[in-house]
């Protein structure tokens, strides 16, 4: 845990605390003015092109000066363009400053359109070194690094075959490029670079350029396929296109080569070859280009679907895999900062991976999340960047739903915790009403009379005995009352339909009841439709005019007790009267059960008042 | 039978006075059952809340048993159980409570003296 700690810290210090996604996206989206560096080494690759067209359009010892005037130019500015482009997208690309090296390293290949003796001979050598920073930008494609032995033995042989080229000039006392479409006419320039001859020596050793030439491409290809083979999505998605155009120009040059080895040095085939080295060989800087540029098209695709998956509200361990499938790294891991260290989407703790990369995302000046995925992503930084953004925000918004839905449902258990408890208490000081006061005023009334019966009927003690039963009779009334206005007995007893109905029966024939099938429920919630039925009678029989009639209907319909009062007075506009406190109050109690309450009227209508609570 | 002390008390001495004896009192619904068991009344009164219970099926459990048992019910509550209720409850009648001292008993249990 320390070490991840630690790990996430010289990241974080590395990329810089600016390099939170969100900057990032602002930066890449923000037109950037031309750079101090940008400019020169664009103009010296202008300037450079534009030198070489110039000297190659005025040779006129050349078979084909302006298709080579236009190769020239591209072997300068296709590299160099390319390269500052890369620079731009990826500025910690390795890859973007060899891209530039080699273009700027093309320009004294100009020189082979010289007629000038030494120029000319320094422009033939010099199809060596353009050579060599041809495979050495094949070979580090796509980060940057020349690493592996297969690398360093093709780079040393290409050394050593550009080591060839000197000597053969140096002992040759005519020389031709052995370019494609650089050949020269009736005859080239003198060679300014010749010292003695020894034609055998110079013959020997363009057949061992051209052995390496061809080992160098076979073992090129088979370095490419194999890295192709064994890549993970990531790594062959960035391989894709630059890969088989280099495979492509590799194997032009190998059987052009070849072809020469075994004496085959003219005729169709030796000029399609030479035609289509040079062509491919302009190719291999586009092709990079186009990685560069399908990678942001990727990269935009990535993000939208990332962003559509976020729509879908993902839970914390779904998070990860909304991540792998569109980056294509599906042993992606995430960690996020949390007060218990870096955990990951299920919370576990979370620890370093040796063979994933780590890229950071800081966020008000601290990491907060962490991205273990494939060292190849690591080209795509801003993407991980912005992905690993996407990660948290999703994050933050499950958890901010999770303490949301968390909070709504405690408050809606507290409310019915609340409501049944406020029920409770009623049902309690009824019972103690009933059991109490009222058996012992009751008790009393009939020592009242059992006492009365001793006396003198006529009598005044016997008369003032009545009167005072009439009073505790009264009182016990009010008594009774109050203790069925608290919670009616029959209620408790009966149920809802059986108290509903003894409401009817006070009625005279005024209010009926039915609820065929309504059972027994928690006693809160039956207390609660009972006083809303009740309410509603009330307000019916009060202002629904005279004669009214008035029916209660329960109904139980599947995991719903329905209730509904209707009656066939003069109704009311709901929108315009004011909801007495007493529904209000009723409404509120339905509310703690996730009940509800529909007033349906209109003036001449009638009203219904239309209740429903879940009893599930 | 009725599970508050003082009214049992009050109702007692009512009863007594008006020439019956007491065979015994209960507070609950079983021991409502188990003291008609035990001591063969022939009349009853009984409330119709009871702790652990109510006094329609303690009626009705007591009539099955005892058939020719006359129970009278009675309540703190002015409301009586329907007519129909009473009936199927095998009870005689209903009274308020605070109606029984002018209440004849002889329109529900046999005259005193007669068992």
């Amino acid at each position: 845990m320390i070490e991840l700690e630690r790990e996430i810290e010289s990241t974080t210090r590395i990329s810089g605390v600016s390099g939170s996604a969100v900057q990032m996206a602002l930066r890449a989206s923000r037109r950037i003015p031309l750079s101090r560096f940008e400019a020169v080494t664009g103009g010296a690759a202008i300037l450079g092109a534009a030198i070489a067209v110039w000297l190659t359009l005025r040779a006129d010892f050349l078979a084909h000066p302006g298709w080579l005037a236009v190769q020239k130019a591209d072997l300068v500015l296709g590299p160099v363009l390319t390269g500052l482009y890369w620079r731009r997208q990826r500025p910690r690309s390795q890859f973007a400053p060899l891209l530039i090296a080699v273009g700027l390293l093309s320009i004294p290949y100009v020189l082979q359109s010289s007629a000038v003796p030494w120029a000319f001979s320094v422009g033939v050598i010099w199809e060596g070194v353009i050579y060599l920073t041809t495979m050495a930008l094949i070979l580090a494609f796509p980060t940057g690094r020349l690493d592996g032995l297969v690398v360093r033995l093709v780079l040393a042989a290409g050394v050593v075959g550009t080591g060839f080229i000197v000597v053969i000039v140096m002992v040759a006392p005519v020389i031709a490029p052995d370019g494609s479409i650089s050949g020269c006419l009736a005859a080239c320039p003198e060679n300014g670079l010749f010292v003695s001859a020894d034609v055998p020596l110079a013959m020997r050793l363009i057949d061992a350029n051209r052995v390496i030439v061809v080992v160098n491409a076979i073992a090129t290809i088979a370095l490419l396929v194999h890295r192709f083979a064994v890549g993970t999505p990531p790594r062959r998605r960035a391989l894709a296109i630059g890969v088989p155009i280099a495979v492509f120009f590799l194997l032009t040059q190998a059987a052009y080569q070849g072809s020469n080895l075994v004496g085959l040095d003219s005729g169709a085939f030796h000029t399609t070859a030479q035609w289509a080295i040079a062509t491919s060989r302009a190719l291999v800087w586009y092709g990079f280009l186009s990685t560069l540029i399908a990678a942001e098209l990727f990269a935009g695709r990535v993000l939208r679907r990332i962003v559509e998956e976020s729509l879908r509200r993902p839970t914390l361990p779904e998070l990860e895999a909304m991540l792998r499938e569109p980056l294509g790294d599906p042993g992606l891991r995430l960690a996020f900062r949390s007060s218990a260290g870096w955990i990951d989407g299920t919370g576990e703790p979370v620890s370093s991976a040796p063979d994933r990369v780590l890229t950071v995302v800081v966020r008000d000046d601290s990491p907060a999340v962490a991205v273990f995925h494939d060292p190849q992503l690591a080209e795509d930084t801003e993407l991980v960047h912005a992905a690993g953004a996407m990660a948290l925000l999703a994050r933050e918004n499950a958890e901010l739903e999770a303490a949301w839905n968390d909070a709504l449902r405690e408050l809606s258990s507290s409310r019915a915790r609340i409501a049944a408890a406020a029920d409770a208490e009623r049902r309690a000081l009824e019972r103690d009403l009933h059991d109490g006061a009222q058996q012992r005023l009751t008790a009393s009334l009939l020592k009242l009379s059992m006492l009365r019966e001793l006396l003198a009927v006529e009598s005044v003690a016997h008369t003032g005995m009545v009167e005072l039963e009439e009073d505790l009779a009264a009182g016990l009334e009010e008594l009774r009352q109050l203790g069925h206005g608290i919670y009616p007995a029959p209620l408790a007893e009966s149920g809802l339909v059986g108290a509903l109905e003894r409401v009817a029966g006070r009625s005279g024939g005024a209010v009926e009841a039915s609820g065929a099938g309504v059972g027994r429920y928690p006693p809160a919630i039956e207390s609660a439709v009972y006083f809303c039925c009740l309410e509603a009678v009330q307000n019916a029989s009060k202002h629904a005019g005279s004669g009214v009639h008035i029916s209660i209907r329960l109904r139980a319909i599947g995991q719903m007790l329905r209730f509904e009062v209707r009656d066939d007075g003069s109704g009311f506009d709901p929108d315009a009267a004011f909801e007495g406190t007493g529904l209000q109050n009723l409404r509120d109690r339905l509310d703690a059960f996730d009940g509800r309450l529909e007033i349906v009227s209109a003036p001449g209508r009638g009203t219904v008042i239309a209740g429903a609570v879940p009893v599930g | 039978m009725d599970d508050i002390a003082l009214f049992r008390e009050v109702a007692s001495e009512l009863v007594r006075r008006r020439g019956y004896s007491v065979a015994g009192e209960a507070h609950s619904a079983a021991a409502a059952v188990e003291a008609a068991e035990r001591l063969r009344p022939d009349a009853v009164l009984l409330d119709l809340r009871l702790p652990d219970g109510n006094g329609i099926d303690v009626s009705t459990v007591l009539t099955r048993a005892h058939p020719g048992l006359a129970v009278l019910l009675t309540s703190v509550d002015r409301n009586s159980p329907s007519d129909e209720v009473i009936r199927a409850s095998g009870a005689q009648g209903f009274v308020f409570k605070a109606c029984l001292a002018a209440t004849d008993f002889s329109r529900y249990w046999p005259a005193p003296g007669d068992a």
